[in-house]
């Protein structure tokens, strides 16, 4: 067993040096025996760590939250964040929210959001080599108070339109910052190039042809260079003890195997309350379940009548009453009278106006003939009228009975499709006797 | 941060050869002359060479300027590069201009239809590759007279270019208003379409009156002659006061460059207002500076009274307007840049310049007044003080011309012209809608 207090603290190590608060190993023993003490501990171990999966780093402003958080409120937001990640356990839910009990189960949720999250790997990542990292290089540089905060805010004695000016100022103000940064870019990924290019063959990476800047930037000053290895050597230690607990791990997991059947042993699982926890009392729960219930009902209730008025509806469709027939009727002898009226009109239209442009034609002809020939007038005027009218003549005839013909079978065709329609309409409606229009007959 | 310069036309190339004659006085003026340490005076200078000039890979190199120079004849090109070849402290690169033989010959519509649409892909091939020599590209600084035809409709065209090119850079053009009584009788239709184009594309105009400059010549130089060389150096030098090296205060306890990026964005963060004036203190010949000194109070409280009763110059300024006293009306601001250079002159009490009667009463008050303080004096100056001010000032003259062009457009007179190389009406009428307004948002300030 000493074994295994010699893991929890490597671990308890690892977590230290990741930027959660100091933890004893012996807490861990005290909440395999479901000790109170160690309760507050570990909750505050939990959240920390979930902030972390989060945010990816453990800050100043996590220390902040947990301080200004009331114990109710840590306790509850992890078990929200908890049932979030998908770890439903009823007795982790119903552990009270003072964080007054219940270690073993909260040594069993961090064991658990130990192996999903793999925070062993997110650690091991994100300690990784500063070289890499070139947010140092400005961070070394940086001791700038916080900016200032700048009143801003719209003065409420403006006019609506002034208001507007000072939005489209500051918006104007905006732009022109945004492509300022857009050019300093530019500027970086020119120079940032221009060192690339400049230390091309010289590499400490081995699939990089080229010096990082923040290479370059050591070499210029090498003081900085102490700064880096210290920062490595921590590096370091983090990394070889993370290496030392994969190979201890097992030790670690069998310890927790002994938790859950201590647990289990002392109490037996209940497996009818639902495994989801719900953070409401029983009062709302029975409300609920009365409401559906009265919904139900009257779904069932009115789907009957629904039934009812759909068939009604359906029958309602199909017949059709004297009335409507009339109306039928009625339109379709308006409809025939306004198309025979139309073809009337039709062929008037078409014969006025074919008249006159016939007649202006002719005219036409001769003032232009006028002017140029007069002298031979008298002798062109003759055969040219004899000869130009039977030809004019002849083609309006032609055309004009082209045209007729094509109004003839017009004619026809429309006669057929309403005698059809008619007779049609005279099946559907029981004692009805057709007598066709007598046009078409 | 660099900037690259836009020569365009007959008048930006002078004034460009002169804006870099200046940086360069600037730069070399004597140890003694400059008031500060001798490292300190060498970061300057560095900073002013990196900033508009690219310098080869030896030392020895002269620096070159980062221009472009546009123009349709080719004389004052060439009078330009041999000026800067015989100061031998500084030159241009070669084959970084585009000229041709023949001019706009003061048509808008010749220069910016016709030459625009022809020089396009060289003149922007020459830019592209004069800002691919710079780190960081803080912007464009194009210059140009608003009278002419290469200069403004050339102008106008490259600088809509320049937009698409680069639609992140900033841009700001810097525009000489011609006389009153002018040289061109087509000037106001001219500066009309050219400003209207500009207030859709660049971040800032830079409005330089001739009127004024020749005034400053006459009463604050005592030049009996005045020639456009005399009016081009007093532009430049007010050009110098505001792009050399400046640290601003941004916030309490912490300083930035005065990049153009950081000094338009306090400046034009509004886009219906974009236009600027240079107003700076104090100027004399080089003759009187030696028999004159001045006390930081007394030039601020001049050059504040410029400010709020829009005078040119420090001589002539009426001392009648006054801030809070009701009916007279003063010079309202948007926003304003005080500049400080030379001896003492962090010590110097900027905060009648904050005070928030001179703006828009919707300017937050961080918003309205930014300083810089530069303890090097400024080209033989032992305290100097400029001022880039984003405020009324520009418009009564904007809005005469304006008028006189209506006037002369109602007629349809010359319209003809215009016409001829495709300026449609439409686009006349475009011109005086955008800058009608331009004139409205600034009398409602």
């Amino acid at each position: 067993m000493a074994q295994v207090r010699e893991t929890i603290e490597l671990l308890t190590h690892i977590l230290n040096e990741n930027g959660c608060s100091k933890l004893k190993a012996e807490i861990f023993r005290l909440a395999k025996f479901d000790k109170d003490e160690a309760a507050l501990v570990l909750w505050k171990m939990l959240f920390e760590l979930l902030y972390y999966s989060k945010y990816g780093v453990i800050d100043e402003v996590t220390i902040r939250a947990f301080s200004e958080l009331t114990t109710e409120e840590l306790v509850v937001y992890v078990k929200q964040e908890f049932q979030n990640l998908g770890f439903l356990s009823k007795e982790f839910s119903h552990l009270p929210n003072d964080a007054s009990s219940g270690s073993r189960e909260l040594l069993l949720a961090f064991a658990w959001l130990l192996c999903k999250q793999n925070f062993v790997d997110k650690f091991m990542d994100n300690c990784s080599s500063p070289i890499e990292d070139s947010s140092l290089l400005n961070e070394l540089e940086r001791n700038k108070p916080a900016s200032e905060g700048r009143s801003l805010a719209l003065s409420t004695s403006l006019s609506p339109v002034q208001k507007v000016q000072q939005l489209q100022l500051l918006n104007g103000k905006l732009r022109s910052k945004l492509r300022r940064l857009y050019s300093l870019q530019r500027e970086k990924a020119k120079l940032q190039h221009r060192v690339n290019e400049c230390t091309q063959g010289a590499s400490l990476t081995p699939d990089m042809p080229h010096l990082f800047s923040l290479e370059v930037h050591l070499l210029r000053h090498p003081q900085l260079m102490s700064k880096i290895m210290t920062l490595l050597e921590k590096d370091n230690v983090r990394l070889r003890h993370m290496q030392e607990w994969r190979d201890q791990e097992q030790v670690f997991w069998k310890w927790m195997e002994s938790v859950l059947e201590l647990k289990v042993k002392e109490s037996p699982r209940n497996e009818e309350t639902p495994m989801m926890y719900y953070n409401i009392g029983p009062d709302p729960v029975s409300r609920m379940n009365e409401a559906r219930r009265k919904l139900e009902e009257a779904i069932l209730r009115y789907e009957a009548i629904i039934e009812q008025i759909e068939e009604m509806w359906e029958t309602k469709r199909s017949e059709v009453s004297a009335e409507e027939l009339d109306g039928l009727l009625d339109l379709l002898n308006m409809e025939l009278s306004l198309q025979r009226s139309n073809l009337a009109m039709g062929s008037s239209d078409f014969f006025m106006l074919r008249d006159p442009t016939f007649v202006l034609n002719k005219k036409d002809k001769k003032k232009t003939n006028l002017p140029k020939h007069s002298e031979r007038l008298p002798t062109a005027l003759g055969p040219g009228d004899d000869m130009g009218m039977p030809a004019e003549i002849s083609t309006e005839i032609a055309a004009l009975e082209s045209q007729m013909r094509l109004l003839e079978t017009e004619v026809a065709r429309k006669t057929q499709c309403y005698t059809f329609d008619l007779e049609r309409l005279s099946v559907r409606v029981p004692g009805a006797l057709l007598v066709q229009p007598a046009s078409c007959v | 941060m660099s900037i690259i310069t836009v020569q365009l036309g007959q008048c930006g190339n002078q004034i460009g050869g002169q804006l870099f004659h200046t940086f360069m006085e600037d730069v070399h003026s004597k140890p003694l002359a400059t008031q500060v340490a001798p490292d300190k005076n060498e970061d300057y200078k560095d900073e002013v060479l990196s900033r508009f000039f690219y310098r080869g890979e030896s030392r020895e190199e002269m620096p070159r300027a980062r221009a472009v120079m546009v123009d349709m004849e080719p004389k004052v090109i060439a009078q330009t590069y041999q000026e800067a070849k015989r100061s031998g402290t500084w030159c241009y690169s070669e084959k970084q201009h585009y000229c041709q033989q023949r001019g706009s010959g003061n048509n808008w519509a010749h220069g910016f239809c016709i030459h625009g649409p022809a020089c396009q892909s060289t003149v922007m091939e020459l830019i592209r590759r004069e800002a691919e020599k710079c780190d960081n590209l803080g912007g464009f600084l194009s210059l140009m007279s608003l009278a002419g035809g290469t200069g403004s409709g050339v102008g106008a065209y490259v600088t809509r270019c320049l937009r698409d090119e680069f639609p992140h850079a900033f841009i700001m053009n810097q525009v000489v208003w011609p006389y009153k009584m002018g040289e061109v009788i087509v000037q106001n239709y001219n500066a009309v379409l050219t400003l209207s184009r500009l207030y859709h594309n660049v971040d800032a105009i830079i409005v330089m009156e001739n009127d004024h400059l020749h005034k400053i010549c006459q009463q604050l130089l005592s030049i009996k002659k005045i020639s456009f060389k005399d009016i081009n150096k007093v532009i430049c030098h007010k050009l110098a006061t505001m792009l050399q090296p400046c640290p601003l205060s941004k916030y309490t306890g912490d300083t930035c460059s005065n990049s153009i990026g950081e000094m338009l964005e306090h400046l034009v963060p509004h886009p219906d207002y974009k236009l600027l004036t240079v107003k700076n203190i104090p100027q004399m010949s080089a003759a009187a500076q030696e028999f004159s000194t001045y006390q930081w109070h007394g030039l601020l409280k001049h050059l504040r009274q410029m400010l709020i009763s829009d005078a040119p110059m420090e001589e002539g300024i009426d001392w009648q307007v006054r801030v809070n006293s009701q009916g007279s009306h003063h010079n309202t601001s948007l926003a304003n840049l005080l500049l400080l250079r030379g001896k003492e002159s962090s010590s110097a009490d900027t905060a009648p310049f904050s005070d928030s009667a001179l703006y828009a009463p919707w300017i937050p008050p961080d918003a309205a007044l930014m300083t810089g303080v530069q303890p090097r004096a400024f080209n033989h100056y032992e305290k100097s003080a400029s001022l880039i001010s984003n405020s009324q000032s520009p418009v009564t003259l904007m809005d005469s011309m304006v008028g006189k062009a209506w006037d002369m457009f109602s007629s349809r007179a010359y319209v003809h012209q215009y016409a001829k190389h495709g300026l449609t009406e439409d686009e006349f009428l475009d011109g005086f809608a955008t800058l009608e307004q331009v004139i409205a948002n600034y009398k409602h300030l």
